[in-house]
């Protein structure tokens, strides 16, 4: 029904909107999402032709250009065939006069009826909206909020569009009044196509059946919204989803990345400078949004979508024991198939003795598995063998003590210099910056005097904050941390666990959080591992996993965490 | 108490090296009557062949602190080498040293030198290189074993999860972490190596022309009738006792040192 091809809008010498393409079928419900500034607002306005700017391209609505149109053509269709529920609510609505009349007044003039009919059917819309007759009577000035929203929507249902779109219509509204309005609007959307503009995920996987990503005007993804919710494609989608609060989420709140602050050229993608997988060509050439392969998604991005980091398959240890005539084993780890992708914190959970910590090792690269193979980047540990080096740059594991993790004969300097000078890092100013920027980054001193000092000194806190500081000096891609608090006091273990999630966030590593504690896995985690045996019994995203555990020993663990 | 054996060691090193300076005479030199007394000249009198005993007792000291000091750095390093690498490297090449150190300690290893020794009449350096390559064992099986438990250590695993080699992680760790042990090797085979030299000078096996203690001994016992013992075999068994003893002191010095 509608079209967009390669609409693009232009403000000055920005570019607001970047050659979209865009199909809406008849009945069809489409939900726009994206952060504010993204354009969302703008991709309203361009299809009802009410935008100022320089406006490009093609939006073809049953099968004639708009854009094409001159003024009066435009009139025929505004209102008439698309309608647009703005967003700001009070801006709108004229003071001076009354709901009912406002809501009449479009009539009169659009379809020429008669002033009383007009009224007559105004009040129909008013009361299907849900506001009562007295308050169809009232000024803007005495309504609720939710009580404008419903004017609105009657406003744009009044001509019988075929087209609405809503612009953010939960904006500032409570809970309740936003879900009597967003069943109005799935009332409405039964039998008209429907565009929603929202930032709010759980607003659109209740409305639409298709959500757009919007990016700095730039499709980055389409999917169903059920879809976009478990497996987020874009990283972008994905930190997106990851700053929205709702009841069932259990992990803190994570702000999306900043980028550099630069603007970025309109060569490159969109998204180039607060991505963390970026490549080199993500710079140079914006990716084509392209539908995933046997899939109803549409993406954008040079590396399709975040990257699969670590990937174990059937991955088992076994520990030998006894003579050699003799041999005995016992299986440490069993049969492992797990994958980290960019960016994202897995939790493994267990008890003590479950493997967990044989497992961190083993991806760590320090102990070789003993059958299956573990995939880093699309090489597996055998090939990186040969890139010894390389690979510990980007895998990085932190210790359940620091201390025993640290030769207690060095100073702060050696210590931290020590990855360096491994790398080749030979440059000893170099050694110095890096060394002072990373005990910064984990607030700690970084004068010489601290520089110089032993560790022996150091309370546990400072410790593990250093042990923090190690690993990451090497920018690695991939941290892991083998009950990185459990040896600190609560309100230590919450200072080190909250700096671990910002650098985290900040550097878009993928982290493993290998952890006997479920309450802490809950508050860090995109997805939890439940370990038990040496066997994977449970994985899946933490919301599922807290909320509806399916196995034993995952519900075993939480009612065991829920007594204390 | 380990000052004192610091001191006993010092003492007989300072005399080995400026025994050149300090020595009235050469030690092979004829510097009067056979078997003379002690007296204003000759300190600790003359021997049978009217060499200086107070001379050739200083030129023994270089003798026996040579040898130590040489077999316990040679042999100590070689226990280093072959313990480290063999825990390092694991494998067939750690069982090949293992065996072969079984086989070693199952050696009557005195016996073997004094067959060597004697046959051979090696020098000085010889006998260096006879006695490291008997002591190393013992301590290549401690320093591996030692090695392998602090390859299993974190701070050792932690450091190859940077990516380091097994050249860094000896030198940097290991080296410092195995130095308490090696220093305890160095001053046992110092200790055995000084006491065997003497022995074996003693026999009168090795290398006629050495000046030695041991050989001293042997040559005034010849003479033991003629009373002049006080001179001529006291003054060498004195200093060999104190050496031994100060290594001793060291070595029980620096245990204790730890225990604190």
């Amino acid at each position: 029904m509608l079209e967009l091809k390669n609409l693009q809008v232009e403000c000055g010498n920005t570019r607001i909107l970047k050659k979209m393409n865009l199909k809406i079928e008849e009945g069809e419900k489409v939900g726009i999402i994206g952060e504010s500034g993204t354009g969302k607002t703008t991709l309203g306005l361009s299809i009802m032709g009410l935008l100022e700017g320089e406006v490009s391209g093609e939006v073809i609505f049953k099968g004639q250009n708009l854009l094409e149109n001159e003024q009066q053509d435009w009139e025929e269709i505004r209102w008439n065939e698309i309608a647009m529920v703005m967003q700001n609510l009070d801006n709108l609505l004229n003071p001076g006069y009354t709901i009912l009349s406002q809501v009449a007044e479009p009539m009169i003039q659009h379809e020429r009826i008669k002033k009383n009919k007009a009224f007559l059917r105004a009040e129909k819309l008013l009361k299907r909206t849900g506001l009562s007759v007295e308050k169809m009577n009232l000024y803007p000035n005495n309504l609720s909020g939710g009580e404008k929203a419903r004017a609105l929507i009657a406003m744009a249902l009044v001509n019988d569009p075929e087209l609405i779109i809503f612009d953010e219509p939960t904006a500032s509204l409570d809970f309740l009044t936003k879900e009597k309005i967003a069943s109005l609007i799935k009332e409405i959307s039964t039998e008209k196509s429907i565009m929603v503009i929202s930032h709010d995920f759980f607003l659109l996987k209740e409305l639409v059946d298709k959500i757009v990503v919007l990016y700095q005007g730039k499709i980055v993804e389409i999917a169903e919204p059920s879809q976009i919710l478990k497996s987020p494609a874009h990283p972008y989608t994905r930190a997106l989803i990851r700053s929205y609060p709702t009841m069932q989420r259990t992990q803190e709140l994570q702000g999306l990345r900043r980028g550099s602050g630069k603007r970025y050229s309109d060569k490159g993608c969109p998204f180039y400078d607060r991505c963390t997988q970026s490549v080199d060509l993500c710079a140079l050439r914006s990716p084509e949004l392209e539908r995933v392969e046997s899939s109803q998604r549409f993406l954008a991005c040079h590396r399709e979508g975040i990257v699969e980091l670590v990937t174990l398959q059937d991955v088992t240890k076994k520990y030998y024991q006894g003579s050699l005539f003799n041999k005995e084993y016992f299986t440490a780890v069993n049969d492992v198939n797990l994958s980290i992708k960019e960016g994202e914190i897995v939790s493994v959970v267990g008890e003590s003795g479950s493997g967990k910590s044989t497992l961190a090792k083993m991806i760590a690269g320090l102990i070789p598995k003993s059958s299956g193979e573990i995939i880093f980047k699309e090489s597996n540990l055998a090939e990186w063998k040969k890139k010894r080096l390389e690979f510990h740059s980007q895998v990085q594991m932190i210790w359940q003590d620091p201390a025993s993790s640290f030769n207690k004969k060095f100073t702060v300097f050696e210590i931290l210099a020590e990855p360096l000078q491994i790398q080749g890092f030979k440059d000893k100013d170099l050694q110095l910056k890096k060394t002072k920027q990373a005990l910064k980054q984990v607030y700690l001193p970084s004068d010489q005097e601290f520089l110089a000092s032993q560790i022996t000194g150091l309370s546990g806190g400072e410790l593990q904050r250093l042990a923090i500081a190690r690993a990451l000096i090497l920018e690695p891609k991939v941290l892991i941390a083998d009950e990185p608090t459990s040896a600190l006091d609560p309100g230590v273990q919450a200072q080190v666990l909250k700096l671990l999630l910002d650098l985290q966030n900040e550097r878009g590593m993928a982290m493993l959080f290998v952890t006997h504690d479920l309450a802490l896995a809950r508050k860090v985690s995109d997805r939890i591992v439940v370990l038990y045996q040496g066997e994977i019994v449970e994985q899946g995203p933490a919301v599922r996993v807290i909320n509806y555990p399916q196995h034993y020993y995952t519900k075993r663990l939480l009612s065991v965490a829920n007594s204390f | 108490m380990r000052k004192v054996g610091l001191i006993l060691v010092g003492m007989i090193v300072v005399l080995a090296i400026f025994a050149p300076l300090i020595a009235p005479y050469q030690p092979s030199e004829y510097v009067g009557q056979s078997f003379l007394a002690p007296n204003s000249s000759q300190l600790l009198g003359t021997n049978d062949l009217g060499e200086d005993i107070f001379s050739r007792l200083l030129y023994g000291a270089r003798t026996s602190v040579v040898i130590g000091f040489s077999t316990a750095l040679l042999s100590t390093f070689l226990s280093f080498l072959i313990g480290v690498t063999s825990a390092l490297f694991k494998g067939i090449y750690d069982t090949f040293w293992m065996r072969l150190i079984d086989g070693f300690i199952a050696l009557p290893t005195v016996l073997i030198i004094i067959l060597i020794a004697a046959y051979f009449r090696v020098s000085l350096w010889g006998m260096v290189m006879v006695l490291s390559l008997l002591f190393w064992q013992y301590g290549a099986r401690i320093i591996r074993n030692q090695t392998n438990s602090l390859l299993k250590s974190n701070f050792i695993v932690a450091v190859q999860g940077f990516g380091a080699g097994k050249l860094h992680i000896t030198l940097k760790h290991l080296l410092s972490q195995l130095l308490p042990l090696l220093s305890v090797q160095f001053l046992l085979i110092f200790r055995r190596a000084v006491f065997l030299e003497a022995g074996l000078s003693f026999l009168g096996v090795g290398d006629p022309s050495l000046i030695s203690w041991g050989k001293m001994i042997r040559h005034g016992l010849d003479y033991i009738y003629l009373g002049g013992w006080s001179w001529w075999i006291l003054p060498p068994a004195i200093l060999l006792t104190l050496t031994i003893l100060g290594i001793v002191l060291v070595e029980y010095g620096k245990d204790s040192q730890e225990l604190v």
